[in-house]
């Protein structure tokens, strides 16, 4: 059994680098096509776009639809995960101190697919049953390129990868964070069910309450994460200055103890980057199309800034952490790799065990607020296929089941490269997806420009701005 | 399918052939600087696709006023 589940996931491998680097092709290549067409919108916008991500705080009060401000909260939710503690850990492990240079470099690449993402998705959103709006890929797929077949394919294809596949992964991330920090019997069965019972309060309470969960959750853990990083760092604030210049200068050499060349550093710092911020992958989408604004640009804004927000201050945060506790020589001298060599450097602080407890807390929110946003994406692609509460509650009950079975195990490996394969090949049919619809992005985009310069404070979106609104049915 | 449509297929295709060819390169070869040649490459058809997309467009519907 040991050695099928062995070949199985060697067989998943291979698919999966062949599908990863094919996405890299089309999230890189068409990222920087993006940008350029945008004339760099995520980076000489990027004061207007941090202020329209947090002032729409007040918005959608009282309403069934979400504000931009809750939609901005969720996508963070599911941004900031896993991968902004273990996966940049990683990075620096297997890629060196220049890995991170190169997921800077990707996040502002890809921060301008983000971008047409989530304008795509609004521009395509569909109010449903529940009253609120739902949208992405499958969305834009079938409305846009009227498609309804290409539609359901990435539809499905979201609700196995992140229904199944990802709350598997999270729900067992976070479990296994809790076990490692609070050893008692049957602490697997103890916390797997108090994951379900949330779970449960949550996905039962629908996207309202969802958003109220992450808009209240995410900002205040990510701004614990960065003041307990910034502690852990004041420990070794001597090494700080030579954290940050070992970025830069090995962004193109690799440190001799690792071998291999500039080509190891690129493709670490990219996978990790992609992995983190999600940039490309169609995820985002679905919660970007959920927010109730008066223009689809307004939302692409504010999550091409999640995506910044997301590598360059989160993970970048958590790098520095790494990186302060001294040479890359003593770093790799370690021998850990993930969330455990985090907690070995903030552990070697004066915090001690303290440090791995609350690491492994941090780990366990990030795990569960991730595997929310994950589920929002799956409803709506579930409502997609069919619009009715046999369907949802079918898909809420699933989502349920998997994520307190997944908290009962210690390694969900074969699920991952599953669910990571999946997620490969939706970033391709994706961004090309996104491409073929570009057009419409950018007669938004004129439009906002347009109303902007002619003084207009919160300009308002109308179809007929569009040269073929014929999908279009939310927007007069 | 008019040839700008089939054109679009076509570079599509080879962006993937690209893809696979770097993956390729990285697993069977110990220089994985050799797996950019493809991704490079692929990064070029890339922009002949997003252009050719953009060609139709313009020549359906206009140029895009700014």
């Amino acid at each position: 059994m040991v050695d099928l589940l062995t070949t199985l996931n060697d067989m998943i491998g291979v698919w999966n680098t062949y599908f990863w680097r094919i996405s890299f092709v089309f999230l890189i290549g068409l990222g920087i096509v993006f940008t350029l067409k945008l004339k760099g919108i995520q980076i000489t916008k990027l004061g207007s776009n941090a202020k329209l991500a947090v002032s729409g705080v007040s918005e959608g009060k009282g309403k069934k639809k979400l504000s931009s401000f809750e939609a901005f909260c969720i996508s963070m939710g599911a941004r900031i995960g896993v991968g902004n503690i273990a996966g940049v850990a990683t990075a620096i492990a297997t890629g060196g101190p220049g890995a991170v240079f190169w997921m800077w470099i990707f996040a502002i690449i890809g921060s301008a697919s983000s971008f047409m993402e989530s304008v795509l998705a609004q521009i395509y959103k569909e109010q449903k049953t529940d009253e609120g709006y739902h949208g992405g890929p499958a969305y834009y797929a079938t409305k846009g390129l009227k498609s309804r077949k290409l539609g359901i394919f990435v539809a499905i294809l979201l609700v196995l990868t992140f229904g199944v596949g990802f709350v598997m992964v999270q729900s067992c991330n976070a479990s296994n964070a809790l076990c490692g920090a609070f050893e008692f019997e049957n602490n697997h069965l103890v916390f797997a069910a108090i994951i379900a019972v949330i779970a449960a309060a949550l996905v039962f309470g629908g996207f309202k309450i969802i958003g109220k969960f992450s808009s209240t959750v995410v900002p205040v853990m990510a701004l614990l994460w960065i003041v307990f990083a910034i502690v852990a760092m004041a420990f070794n604030a001597g090494n700080i200055g030579n954290a940050i210049a070992s970025i830069f200068a090995n962004a193109f050499s690799i440190p001799s103890i690792l071998g291999g060349g500039i080509g190891t550093i690129i493709i670490t710092g990219l996978k990790r980057g992609v992995f983190s911020n999600e940039a490309g992958l169609g995820s985002i989408a679905n919660v970007a199309a959920t927010s109730d604004i008066k223009h689809p640009i307004k939302q692409g804004k504010i999550q091409s800034f999640g995506v910044l927000v997301d590598t360059l201050i989160v993970c970048t945060i958590t790098a520095l952490v790494v990186l302060s506790y001294g040479t890359f020589e003593d770093i790799i001298g370690l021998g850990l790799k993930g969330s455990n060599l985090v907690q070995a450097v903030a552990s070697s602080t004066p915090m001690g065990d303290a440090a791995n407890i609350i690491i492994a807390i941090f780990m366990f929110v990030f795990a569960f607020t991730s595997m929310i946003g994950y589920y929002t994406m799956s409803e709506s692609n579930a409502r997609f296929v069919r619009d009715n509460k046999i369907t949802v509650n079918t898909v809420r009950i699933a989502v349920i089941i998997v994520a307190f079975a997944a908290a009962l195990v210690t390694d969900v490996t074969i699920a991952d490269n599953i669910s990571d394969t999946f997620m490969a090949a939706m970033a391709a049919v994706n961004m090309t997806i996104v491409a073929l619809l570009s057009r419409q992005v950018f007669e938004a985009y004129a439009d906002w420009k347009k109303q902007k310069k002619a003084g207009i404070e919160e300009p308002e979106f109308h179809r007929s701005v569009l040269s073929d609104s014929s999908g279009v049915t939310e927007w007069k | 399918m008019e040839n700008i449509s089939k054109a679009i297929a076509v570079t599509g295709i080879i962006a993937v052939l690209m893809g696979i060819a770097m993956a390729y390169v990285e697993r069977h070869t110990d220089d994985v600087n050799m797996a950019f040649i493809p991704l490079v490459i692929g990064f070029a058809v890339i922009f002949v696709f997003f252009y050719l997309i953009t060609k139709r467009d313009d020549d359906k519907y206009g140029k895009i006023k700014e």
